[in-house]
């Protein structure tokens, strides 16, 4: 008996064109894997599409893969995730169920979750979704679960919550579950919502499993991950979970530091450093204070222009900062009391008092009027300074 | 400021209505082009009047119409206030006619420019920002929907600019800029100063030079005069020899005369000694000669007794005779008055004393009496007479004796007068033998003298020919004297002269140094303006720039998360204030996001730059009212629904939304709506 795990789809996720079709490329492939590899059926751990109520074009593409499958009788058993979920109850998962197309095992009956069979291979499953901002996790206390821990068929619980007893320490500040919230007893835990792969059997619980998104979500995810990926389970006397990469476009990143460079050099050097791009996804990631210049004086057109042939390529310049506003602490006082308390601290190294620099702000703050000679308005503004510097 | 009414006539698809606006969140619902963004434009057109390139005339008045007027009714500070506004068409154009403002019930016409200008006061707009009014009220009351986008598609430098202006931190570039005017100057007068001070260094050495100069006259002045001293000493010196030399000769001259006069002396002594010689010799035989004269024996005692004796006679007797003398004379009288008394009394009738008559016996009494007394007188007379001549006789004897007498007295006294000249001669010998000696004596002394003189006229024999050598000497001294005061009196006017010259070049130093300091100052101002000032400016616009970007950035953030609820995207400002998205942690374009994510983008764009702007500009009376123009096209349901949330957040007093989505209706507190029929716009 074999089974693929995938988790965290995100079908739709990605605004920019280019990368959107990677997420129905790589479903696209993960399907045509475990079709493949003669799964019995499919799991998908929540988020399946990265909105609950996904384009129509995403929708179209999607249930075309998902018809794929169910007329290849590979049931599809799924729950909702913290991106596909509507507390409205308005989501495409349930048009695409309606349809016939997927299961949704997060069913309840009595106020308890039932388990939904696998007739094929009688196995149990049943799951619970994830909610936006984690909101699940407190239904998690209220959950019974001793009807489904007694249940001694193979049994496979689905979830999208985050397990903190297994986070690794890049998810350190992301609250998550305990371990002791999931239902003892599965010999299978199909996990989604946290983008990393991990599998590993836990005591009293059975095979925990995440296998991460199937395509990177995000930037970040690019970098890190360079690909998705997701799990194809034998699921026989012995739990063997595969992780298969779905390496659709060759993801190539690339960091760069500003510190103490003009934009200009930064682009320089952005153009000179950046060599394996052809047909690969290029993410640039710059970080640091530029010398001089704000970081829109950086010619980022250049660079899609350099590269087009790239896939595509995506920069960060989250943490790029100009000079200028990078070695100010923020104030949170008004901009009259900025520019007050500036000049009273500056007194120290002036030669003049604050009151010859108020009124030498307060005599330069002139504009020419309309129709004003050049020379008039230098007069206007000259004849004020000259008693004030007691000029000859 | 919140808006309680207006009234339209002929502006746009407006012909004659009027629309109250409560508090409160205010929907304008219509169709597209049922003239809800028509009182927009009048509300604005009645604040500020026609605005160049955003709201012109021709497209407020109504096609085919030759006037219009809008009459807004605002709230400011609980004041009521009318704002009326005409619209003429002409053959030019459409053009604005005169305006009314009334507040407290006073009507005031006034020119559009004047109402304009009023009401910018009236909502407490800064001066500096009066010239970007029409910005602001833009940025923050209204912004037409066709600009709501636009702000973020615009040219960013452009943006970037319009922000500068509206956040007013234009204010430190403009002042850094206009620094430059300040620094020109400063320049300018460097130049002039430096040109003025160039030789200040060459002055200064010139300046030492002269001084060393004016040492060394000085010094040459102090020697000419230290010469002079010695030489006026020397030569006061000389003429003191002179003088002495000169006294020498004369004493000379006196000596030798005196010894003249002591020979001429002598000579006389001489003679007079020879001469009482003689005289000596002379009176020794006379002193002989009388000598045997004196010596004769004389009683002068006993004579001079006799005549005393005969004298005492001669005076008793003669005392006598006075005496007979005397009375016969009386008795003559008496026998004269006895006579005449009986001569009298014989023919005398009555008495002369008593006028009594006298009679005649007593006549014969008194003539008998005094005949007796006669005979008595004659008696005594005869008698008298007698003894008076007895006694003159006698007298003329003893004179006869005293005569005789006299003689011998007479011969004594010559004998006693030889006597005395014996004497005298004898004294006279004596005193002539004294001159004698005593001329002797002289002699011998004018000898001596005339020895001492000779002695002395022997030592001052050379006196001349030294005095004629001290003279020439003198001439020297006196030569020299007057080169040497010639020379002083060049040097001192050349000390004159270099003390004016230094006098005159210290003063030119010192206002060349005066001159330096002015420039040193100008250097260190025109440093001050660049090295810190205009840094400081540039620091606080930094700072004042990073407060407004990240106020803004952190409201921007806010509303657009507020409006879009989803993780994948996010907004940021750059430092230009460009809006950056960030999709699913990439930076993206405005451009890509969807129509919906463009709109909430644009929209809380739009709120922040309204509450930063309020937080600005605190004291304006525009900040409780913002109108929003379609703000959520292309929003999907969800979006609209947390349309109200912001909303409420907003805290406005009064919200004007300008909207087609019928949704928005379900939480807007009242609803105007706005139908067109036949081109005609009307409320119902």
């Amino acid at each position: 008996m074999k089974f693929a795990h995938l988790s965290d789809c995100h079908i739709g996720g990605w605004h920019e064109y280019n990368l959107r079709s990677l997420n129905l490329k790589s479903f696209q492939k993960a399907i045509e894997l475990s079709i493949n590899e003669h799964v019995d059926f499919i799991l998908i751990s929540g988020d399946l599409f990265d909105t609950s109520l996904p384009s129509i074009d995403v929708l179209k593409e999607t249930a075309f893969i998902l018809k794929n499958l169910s007329n290849l009788n590979i049931p599809v058993y799924l729950i909702p995730g913290s991106h596909d979920f509507s507390v409205s109850g308005k989501t495409m998962l349930d048009v695409l169920e309606n349809a016939g197309l997927v299961v949704n095992v997060m069913k309840f009956e009595d106020d308890k979750l039932k388990f939904t069979i696998d007739n094929k291979t009688n196995i149990y499953l049943s799951g619970f979704y994830g909610k936006k901002g984690s909101l699940e996790h407190s239904e998690y206390v209220d959950l019974v679960k001793s009807h489904l821990e007694f249940n001694t068929n193979k049994k496979i619980f689905l979830f999208h919550s985050l397990i903190k007893d297994i986070k690794p320490n890049y998810f350190e500040n992301v609250e998550g579950i305990s371990i002791s919230a999931l239902p003892k007893g599965f010999d299978y835990y199909a996990g989604g919502h946290p983008h990393f792969v991990y599998g590993q059997h836990h005591e009293d619980y059975g095979f925990i499993a995440y296998p991460g998104p199937i395509f990177p979500n995000n930037f970040d995810e690019l970098e890190k991950l360079k690909h998705g990926g997701f799990f194809i389970v034998n699921f026989d006397d012995k739990i063997e979970a595969k992780h298969i990469a779905l390496d659709i476009v060759k993801v190539v990143s690339y960091n760069f530091n500003a510190d103490n460079k003009t934009p200009q050099k930064l682009e320089q050097e952005l153009l000179s450093s950046i060599k394996d791009f052809e047909n690969n996804i290029i993410t640039i990631r710059i970080e640091g204070v530029l010398e001089s210049g704000k970081t829109s004086d950086i010619n980022f057109k250049l660079l899609n222009e350099r590269f087009k042939s790239a896939y595509c390529i995506l920069k960060n310049t989250y943490k790029l900062k100009s000079k200028e506003f990078d070695d100010l602490e923020i104030d949170t006082r008004s901009v009259n009391d900025i520019e007050a308390s500036l000049i009273k601290s500056s007194l120290v190294q002036s030669k003049f008092s604050e009151v010859i620099i108020n009124n030498l702000v307060s005599y330069l703050d002139k504009e020419r009027f309309e129709g004003e000679k050049i020379s008039d308005f230098e007069l206007r503004i000259f004849s004020d300074i000259k008693k004030l510097f007691e000029i000859d | 400021m919140l808006i309680k009414n207006i009234k339209l006539e002929n502006i746009r698809s407006y012909v004659k209505e009027e629309v109250s606006f409560p508090e409160g969140i205010i929907l304008l619902s219509g169709d597209i082009g049922s003239g809800k963004t028509t009182l927009l434009l009048a509300i604005e057109f009645a604040l500020f009047g026609i605005t160049r390139g955003e709201v012109s005339g021709s497209a407020l008045l109504r096609n085919g119409c030759d006037s219009g007027s809008v009459t807004l009714s605002l709230i400011i500070n609980n004041k009521e206030i009318f704002i009326k506004r005409f619209l003429k068409r002409s053959t030019i154009g459409v053009n604005q006619g005169s305006c009314y403002l009334t507040i407290d019930d006073v009507t005031k016409e006034l020119t559009p420019n004047e109402l304009k200008q009023r009401v910018l006061e009236l909502l407490n707009y800064p001066n500096e920002y009066l010239t970007k009014k029409s910005m602001i009220y833009r940025y923050t009351i209204y912004t037409p929907q066709d600009e709501m986008k636009s702000i973020l598609l615009n040219d960013k430098s452009l943006r970037l600019e319009t922000l500068r202006k509206v956040f007013n931190i234009d204010k430190y570039k403009r002042i850094v800029e206009n620094s430059k005017v300040l620094v020109y100057e400063l320049k300018s007068k460097k130049r002039e100063y430096a040109a003025f001070i160039y030789d200040l260094e060459d002055k200064k050495v010139k300046l030492d030079s002269m001084k060393s100069e004016l040492f060394i006259i000085n010094d040459k002045l102090k020697q000419s005069n230290r010469k002079l001293n010695i030489n006026t000493k020397e030569l006061l010196d000389k003429k003191l020899l002179i003088k002495a030399h000169e006294d020498n000769i004369s004493k000379l001259k006196n000596i030798k005369m005196d010894i003249e006069i002591i020979l001429s002396k002598i000579k006389y002594k001489e003679e007079h000694k020879n001469k009482i010689s003689l005289s000596l010799r002379d009176l020794v035989y006379q002193i002989n000669i009388l000598s045997i004269a004196v010596n004769i024996d004389f009683d002068i005692v006993s004579l001079k007794n006799s005549i005393n004796d005969i004298n005492s006679d001669i005076l008793k007797k003669e005392l006598y005779f006075k005496d007979i003398t005397k009375r016969l004379t009386e008795l003559s009288t008496k026998k004269q008055h006895s006579e005449s008394i009986k001569n009298k009394v014989l023919t005398l009738d009555n008495c002369p004393m008593c006028e009594q008559q006298v009679n005649h016996n007593h006549k014969i009494f008194i003539s008998d009496r005094e005949s007796k007394i006669i005979e008595n007188i004659s008696n005594e007379l005869v008698n008298l007479s007698k003894s008076e001549s007895l006694i003159e006789q006698g007298i003329i004897k003893l004179k006869k004796d005293l005569e005789a007498l006299r003689i011998k007295e007479k011969e004594y006294s010559i004998v006693l007068l030889k006597k005395e000249d014996l004497v005298n001669k004898n004294l006279l010998k004596e005193q002539i033998n004294n001159d004698f000696l005593i001329i002797e004596k002289e002699l011998s002394e004018l000898n001596s003298s005339k020895l001492l003189l000779e002695k002395e006229v022997s030592s001052l024999i050379s006196i001349e020919q030294l005095y004629e050598i001290e003279k020439e000497a003198l001439d020297f001294l006196q030569n020299n004297q007057r080169v040497i005061e010639i020379e002083k009196v060049k040097l001192e006017k050349d000390l004159e002269s270099s003390n004016r010259f230094i006098e005159d070049l210290t003063l030119e130093i010192a206002l060349k140094e005066k001159k330096k300091q002015k420039l040193t100052y100008y250097i260190s101002l025109q440093d001050w303006i660049e090295q810190f000032f205009n840094p400081l400016m540039v620091n606080i616009e930094r700072k004042v720039m990073l407060k407004l970007h990240t106020d803004f950035n952190a409201l921007f953030q806010k509303w657009f998360s507020s409006l879009m609820n989803i993780d994948t995207i996010k907004v940021r400002l750059d430092e230009e204030f460009t809006p950056i998205i960030d999709q699913n942690g990439f930076d993206t374009e405005y451009e890509n996001l969807s129509g919906g994510e463009k709109t909430a983008c644009a929209l809380a764009y739009r709120l922040s730059l309204n509450q930063i702007i309020n937080s600005l500009l605190s004291s304006i009376n525009a900040n409780d009212l913002i109108i929003l123009d379609e703000p959520t096209d292309g929003f999907s349901s969800d979006q609209l629904d947390r349309m109200r949330p912001v909303l409420e957040e907003l805290d406005m007093k009064q919200i004007i939304i300008v909207s087609h989505e019928n949704k928005i209706e379900t939480f807007a507190d009242n609803v105007i709506r706005i139908k067109k029929n036949n081109h005609v716009s009307s409320i119902g």
